[in-house]
């Protein structure tokens, strides 16, 4: 017996049956200590006195969840005298019909409570758990979606030759104790354009409408839907229902809103895994950890899901708000998680335990301490293979560049250069030598130049109007810092070129080493709209280009910016305000100000040396940095060395060059992915209603007990990695809390395919959410998904095999004064296109359409960026790549197309399980006249006319076309009046807003 | 399910609506036929309201980019007797664009005005003739200090985008009063769209019906019209055609209220594209009206505000439901100059963005004044944040200040000339009954006879609200 939302049972009778079973009885494990008796009373204050009396804060100080509670009693004493209940206020209180305010106990249930104070008052010897019982107000453990599955049977039923698989059964055994019969099959033409809409989000063609006309049968029925399900196009069609969920866009919102332009990687991957039927638990594992357990472009892709959300790219100077901004993001994350996944609104617990289901504030931090070590940032990655080639090329570099080392090292030691003669130069985190290629000198930061910036002779060569040089986003983020170069100008004249900059990868934020901007000839630190620059005072240039000067500035957390040339202080520090860059966000530039390349932002000269530190220099380690340069005249290096040791670093260069080559083979073949950019998180504490000022305790990551009991620890420390922590996490989803993972996925499957979920709210299997409509099919289907070995294909296979699929739409009067919402299935739901499918329809009819697959999407808005926001304007073409399915379009958040969004295309800033299906004039007078429709009704009366002898026969073509028939007699004369005066266009345009059009029967 | 299955009583299980469409028989479709099982297409979620309704549509002016308060409604003495002097208590004080210089005085002095002698702003010399109709709400305080959020949470109260805004919820309560037009429009700025765009009058999760329907003097309804291309003849052929199609379609499918829906849908948009451009039809307004609108400004940003002014009278007038109406855009290059974001030059800036707004407002206000359109319209006043006393430590121009702003409301059930909390000596903080966007909109609901906590919509596990979880009724402006 499990809790369901409307309990009709007295709590007597729920008691009663409760010993008959039932998860929480067997892993609470109270059945040894405690007296059986004890349950229903159990069951009774946790339903109807735990909701104020429990736990720290509890109303009155009375806490009712274990014995000493009741006895000490809150702020009018001792609640409870065993033996005796009319001297116990607990009980003056039911009687008096006090409490429970608004609704007291009725009589039963009095008796009840009677009967056991007056029976000495046993408890059990562990505390109640306010949310071990659902009760009318919220779910319990026992809540029917938080149980295994149940080992469910096909029923029997009396029509037996109704049924074709199983599935029938469980839906007819519930129409006939109705006394319901189910719907005649539908006509071969309406499921042939259900099953071709639903497996691939495209209507079948006018053949394989005929085709299957003339031979309906149940073979050629089968042979249909595994063909579907093999085509490319059964992946666009379930993976656009997938990343409705994902809430996939390729903006960042908020803001700015700046596109993400390597975020289409995701898409595909969701396509391709679908096609490739990869296991549901390994598809949702994947999206989880793939970059961890996959690696490479094809895992760094996966997670995108996690990234998929917006992301607040401004968040000003302030602490507090970049906290809270964090906590809104970990929200948004675990929401969408919680609920695509698990069917959970885990996100519900933030501020205060989850006021409908059995989620404990503490879980959630937990659940978002899993979650923690997610940053949104790009990657450049290999696919698998290469990337593992990668790894030993650049292990074997290592080696060799330390061999170097040695070697130079003992010579410098020769020309008595020692290390330790001088001060210790500070340890850069990131070195560029320009020496040889453009990564750091660690070769662990990718780079690339643009622009015709080249590298010659040890430094970067830039000319002041396109070349520049870009490191790749750094994966670990930036406070204090201080940017540090020699540099040469070729001319002081020059106004506004940076030499080495720490930007926002668009440019929008950044500080960096600026000549001549303000004021000629001098250093400053340059900053978006100089909100961090000030004038320094410094002294005009003058040497800059007969040598390499030395220029670094220093950034502290307090605002203080300091700025040196030659080791000495330049200018005055100033106090301003202070920028932080987050792992992934940001990168560094060299001979520009900051993106994008152009104007008076770019350098001339050459940048000799490089260095950056995530950290502030004092005045001794900018001095001692200075002093010791920043390489040593290679010559005289050379010559310092004795024939053996020449011989050896000769070798050794030779080895350099060519794994350097091979190096760069595999680099040039590096894709740039928006992904999930990893950063080890602190440990977590519990937020005090959600703010971020109040903290409680530290957490370490885990799931949610109420789901799988014991398994929800994760066993990892609070100072765990991200590794760890995203790993556990993905294993216990996929794993411990594999049945929950199993039901909400094939409740989703089934949804796309019945129009409506057996249970209803699809992302919500809580208490909020509605109630199956056959539990035990539900199991059922899980436990088959679980047996197909969680392969989705297999499942879809049966559900458009049955007989219940099958069934016509056709509206019944019988059927529909008993169940007029067809929950039980009585009929197929008819259902309007989804504006994707309406626009794919539309394509395929003209002949236009593009199945060109994957890469990047098809853009019909123009980037407008005006003062680091990005609008997107939209355009209108005729064009090829427009003529790609709706899936393949660019989806920047505020950048809807019209058509789409008048046919409830969700923005993607929030996760959209299920679309709302309205029907309303501006649809209308989309469908008429958006430019779109009109071309494509254009296209069809070309095409029609092409393939056609005769007025009469395109006639006939263009309704093929459309709804896939040819036209009654009525119709072909009404068709044929209205082509003679206007043309075929003008019918393919009506019957673009036909219903026969619009809807699926 | 229930409402479906009482349409289906009423018409009694015939095909019959199928026939005959034209006409008086449209009047009893629009009132049986559901748009979908959920919903009907004309009405709204609530039966009937939860309290007595004091207005029955809402005109939102909004003016983005942060409009200083203390510049314009809240006037502070001792910001003037103090100009030059730190900010004590926050001398060294950080925003959004970083460190703050001293106090700096309104540039313009504030007069009382009207019969409450409540003192306004010199730079809306006309505005001040309404001081004594208008509930000021002087503490409101922001979630934020980022404008785009800010717009989004002072229209829908969540700074993150894909949450409904007053306006769906509105049209998602009560449905439309004229079914020819959008229900919920927005009046978009000739300079462009407001910070974040469109999610200022998004639908969120509810039904797409409900968002609101870009229109302006300056930009007509999409797709309106059909393309030029097609001949006036050729539009009422294909039409004809098109009914005869869905209505055979209907009859064979009988009792499908969807398929009726479309029919009534496609009948519906031929009667707004006459009606809409009606509606917008500026020409047929008087010369007197437009020159009080000041819609031949030689301003060409007054003029253009002062036609959208008229036409949001006319949307009222015609009973669309929620009109916002923005003054204003979002930021361009130069802070201040395409909205009233002065972070560097305040008087320029506010001598430009000023006589845009005060002259057509005003007058508007006068018109639907004049024209008894107060006793059913709730006017509100809004912008997303406020801004610091103080000027920007190298600039004259005043930071952002999330914690005190003014917005305000008049018209429908508001009881006029009263100021409602208030901010600290110099406008930095709201200290006196503090306001939130959750307050103003439980408000807005009230006096539209919704309990903003009964309004509720469920998405992704939870029934969700306008006012979140948050919010209380201000009881003290209403009538």
């Amino acid at each position: 017996m499990h809790a369901s939302r409307r309990p009709r049972l007295t709590i007597a009778l729920l008691a009663a049956l409760w010993l008959s079973g039932g998860r929480a009885a067997a892993t609470e494990g109270e059945a040894g200590s405690e007296s059986a008796g004890f349950e229903p009373i159990a069951r009774l204050l946790a339903a109807r006195c735990l909701g104020c009396h429990a736990g720290a804060d509890a109303k009155a100080g009375l806490d009712l969840t274990h014995r000493d509670g009741a006895l000490r009693g809150g702020e009018g004493g001792p609640a409870l005298a065993p033996g005796d209940a009319e001297a116990s206020p607990l009980w003056e209180r039911v009687r008096d019909g006090d409490m429970p305010p608004d609704k007291p106990l009725d009589e039963a249930d009095q008796r009840l409570l009677r009967a056991w104070i007056d029976g000495g008052a046993a408890w059990g010897a562990e505390a109640i758990d306010p949310f071990r019982f659902t009760t009318e107000t919220r779910a319990g453990y026992d809540w029917w979606s938080l149980q295994p599955l149940a080992p469910a049977s096909p029923p029997a039923v009396q029509n037996e030759s109704w049924v074709r698989n199983d599935i029938d059964r469980f839906v007819l055994e519930r129409l006939e104790a109705a006394g319901l019969a189910p719907s005649e099959a539908a006509s071969p033409r309406a499921l042939l354009r259900r099953v071709t809409i639903d497996l691939t989000g495209l209507p079948p063609t006018a053949e394989e409408m005929a085709a299957f006309e003339a031979d309906p049968g149940d073979a050629a029925y089968e042979a249909i839907v595994d063909r579907l399900l093999s085509s490319p196009q059964y992946g666009e069609r379930w993976g656009r229902h997938w990343l409705d969920i994902a809430r996939y866009g390729e903006s960042n919102g908020f803001e700015r809103n700046g596109p993400r332009d390597h975020f289409w990687q995701y898409r595909d991957w969701v396509i391709e895994a679908l096609n490739a039927d990869l296991p549901y638990p390994e598809f949702v594992r994947q999206q989880i950890a793939g970059d961890l357990l996959t690696g490479g472009t094809e895992g760094a892709a996966a997670v995108g899901f996690l990234v998929a959300g917006v992301h607040n790219t401004v968040v000003g100077s302030s602490e507090r708000m970049r906290r809270l901004a964090r906590q809104d993001e970990l929200e948004e994350v675990a929401g969408t998680l919680g609920q695509a996944f698990l069917g959970m609104t885990v996100h519900c617990a933030r501020c205060h335990d989850h006021k409908f289901d059995p989620i404990r504030t503490e879980e959630y931090y937990r659940f978002i301490a899993a979650l923690d070590g997610i940053q949104h940032g790009d990657r450049d990655e290999l696919p698998v293979r290469d990337a593992a080639e990668l790894a030993g090329v650049a292990e074997a570099l290592a080696v060799v560049e330390a061999s170097t080392r040695e070697l130079m090292g003992t010579a410098g030691r020769r020309l008595a250069i020692d290390a330790a003669a001088g001060p210790a130069a500070p340890e850069p985190r990131l070195r560029w030598s320009f020496d040889r290629w453009f990564a750091d000198d660690s070769g662990r930061i990718a780079g690339e130049v643009h622009g015709g910036a080249r590298i010659e002779y040890g430094a970067l060569v830039l000319d002041g109007a396109r070349a520049w040089a870009a490191s790749a986003p750094l994966n670990f983020s930036v406070g204090e810092k201080t940017l540090e170069a020699w540099v040469q100008l070729d001319s002081l004249e020059q106004r506004g070129g940076g030499v080495i900059s720490l930007q926002f990868t668009d440019g929008s934020v950044f500080d960096a080493i600026v000549f001549g901007e303000r004021e000629p000839r001098r250093w400053m630190a340059g900053s978006d709209g100089f909100a961090r620059t000030q004038p320094l005072g410094g002294a005009e240039e003058t040497e800059a280009m007969d040598r390499p000067v030395h220029v670094a500035i220093v950034y502290r957390q307090d605002g203080t910016i300091a700025a040196y040339r030659d080791g000495a202080p330049y200018g005055q520090p100033y106090q301003t305000g202070f920028a932080t860059f987050g792992a992934g966000q940001a990168q560094l530039v060299f001979g520009m100000r900051h993106s994008p390349p152009g104007g008076d932002r770019m350098l001339m000269g050459r940048i000799h040396h490089a260095q950056f530190y995530d950290r502030a220099l004092d005045d001794a380690a900018v001095r001692a940095s200075f002093e010791r340069g920043f390489s040593l005249d290679r010559a005289k290096l050379l010559a310092a060395l004795n024939d053996v040791e020449r011989a050896a670093f000769a070798s050794l260069e030779e080895r350099r060059g060519e794994l350097q080559s091979r190096r760069d083979r595999l680099l040039a073949r590096r894709e740039r992915l928006y992904s999930v950019t990893p950063a080890d998180p602190e440990a977590m504490r519990v937020h005090v209603r959600g703010g971020v000022t109040d903290f409680g305790p530290e957490v370490s990551a885990g799931g949610l007990s109420a789901v799988t009991g014991a398994a929800a620890d994760f066993g990892l420390p609070a100072g765990a990695g991200d590794r760890e922590r995203r790993l556990a996490l993905a294993r216990w989803i996929t794993e411990d809390a594999r049945p929950l993972l199993n039901r909400v996925i094939v409740n989703r499957l089934w949804q796309h395919h019945f129009g409506a979920g057996l249970v209803e709210t699809p992302s919500d299997l809580g208490f909020n959410g509605g109630s199956p409509s056959h539990p035990e099919l539900l199991d059922f289907l899980a436990r088959e998904l679980e047996g197909h070995g969680g392969r989705l294909k297999a499942l879809h296979r049966q559900l458009t095999l049955s007989s219940t699929y099958r069934q016509s739409s056709r509206l019944r009067r019988d059927a529909f004064e008993v169940d007029a919402g067809n929950r039980l299935l009585w009929r197929a739901s008819p259902r309007r296109l989804d504006a994707e499918t309406l626009r794919d329809a539309m394509l395929q009819s003209s002949g236009a359409l593009n199945l060109e697959a994957g890469g990047p999407g098809f853009r019909d808005v123009e980037l407008l960026s005006l003062n680091g926001t990005t609008y997107y304007l939209p355009i209108e073409a005729d064009r090829p790549e427009f003529h790609r399915r709706s899936i393949y379009r660019f989806v920047p958040r505020d950048g809807a197309s019209a058509l789409l969004e008048t046919f409830d295309c969700p923005d993607p800033s929030v996760t959209a399980p299920q679309r709302t299906a309205t029907t309303t004039p501006l649809q209308a007078l989309s469908l008429l006249n958006n430019s779109f429709v009109l071309a494509m009704s254009g296209r069809v009366a070309r095409r029609a006319e092409a393939g056609t002898e005769s007025r009469e026969a395109a006639v006939g073509r263009v309704w093929e076309l459309i709804v896939g028939r040819l036209p009654e007699d009525v119709e072909r004369t009404e068709s044929a009046a209205l082509v003679e005066r206007h043309g075929l266009a003008a019918l393919a345009r009506g019957l673009f807003n036909a219903s026969e059009f619009l809807v699926i029967e | 399910m229930s409402a479906e299955l009482a349409a289906l009583a009423r018409r009694s299980f015939l095909g019959q609506v199928s026939t005959g469409m034209a006409g008086l028989a449209l009047a009893d479709l629009l009132r049986d036929a559901p748009a979908s099982a959920a919903e009907p297409l004309s009405g709204g979620a609530l039966a009937e309201p939860h309290l007595v309704p004091r207005a029955r549509q809402v005109l939102q002016i909004f003016c983005p980019g942060a409009a200083s308060h203390i510049d314009l409604w809240d006037h502070k003495p001792e910001l003037d007797r103090r100009d030059g002097e730190r900010l004590p208590g926050e001398e060294e004080f950080l925003s959004f664009q970083g460190p703050n210089g001293p106090l700096m005085r309104s540039p313009w002095p504030f007069a009382p005005a009207g019969e409450s002698g409540k003192p306004i702003s010199t730079l809306l010399p006309h505005m001040a003739r309404h001081v004594d109709d208008i509930a000021f709400i002087h503490s409101m305080t922001s979630r934020t200090n980022t404008h785009g959020p800010g717009c989004v949470f002072m229209n829908s109260c969540f700074t993150r985008e894909g949450f409904p805004t007053a306006g769906a919820w509105v049209s998602y309560a009560y449905g439309t009063l004229n079914s020819n037009l959008p229900t919920y429009v927005a009046i978009q700025d000739v300079r462009g769209e407001p910070p974040n765009g469109k999610a200022n009058w998004s639908s969120g999760f509810l039904p797409a019906r409900h968002q609101g329907i870009p229109l302006s003097a300056q930009q007509p309804l999409r797709n309106l019209r059909p393309p030029e291309s097609v001949t006036e003849r050729e539009e009422r052929t294909t039409r004809d055609l098109l009914r005869a199609l869905n209505e055979r379609h209907a009859a064979a499918h009988p009792a499908e209220s969807e398929l009726q829906a479309r029919i009534a849908a496609y009948e519906l948009a031929a009667r707004m594209q006459l009606a809409a451009p009606a509606a917008a039809d500026l020409a047929s307004e008087s010369e007197s009206t437009h020159a009080a609108y000041g819609t031949a400004d030689e301003n060409p940003l007054k003029a253009a505000y002062a036609r959208n002014c008229l036409l949001a009278r006319r949307l009222l007038e015609q009973g669309v439901r929620y009109v916002s109406l923005y003054c204003a855009s979002r930021a361009s290059a130069v802070d201040g100059l395409l909205n009233w974001d002065a972070h560097k030059t305040l008087k320029g800036d506010y001598e430009r963005h000023g006589p845009v707004f005060d002259q057509p407002t005003a007058a508007l206000l006068d018109d639907l004044k004049q024209r008894g359109l107060l006793n059913d319209v709730l006017v509100l006043w809004t912008t997303e944040f406020g801004r610091m006393p103080t000027r920007q430590s190298t600039t004259q121009g005043r930071d952002h200040n999330p914690d005190a702003f003014t917005c305000w409301m008049m018209g429908a059930g508001v009881r006029g000339g009263v100021s409602y909390g208030a901010t600290d000596d110099f406008g930095r903080r709201s200290v006196t009954d503090v306001a939130t966007a959750y307050d103003f909109h439980a408000t807005v609901l009230e006096l539209l006879g919704i309990d903003h906590e009964r309004l509720t919509y469920y998405h992704n596990g939870t029934n969700r609200r306008l006012t979140d979880v948050h919010g209380h009724p201000i009881r003290a402006i209403m009538a």
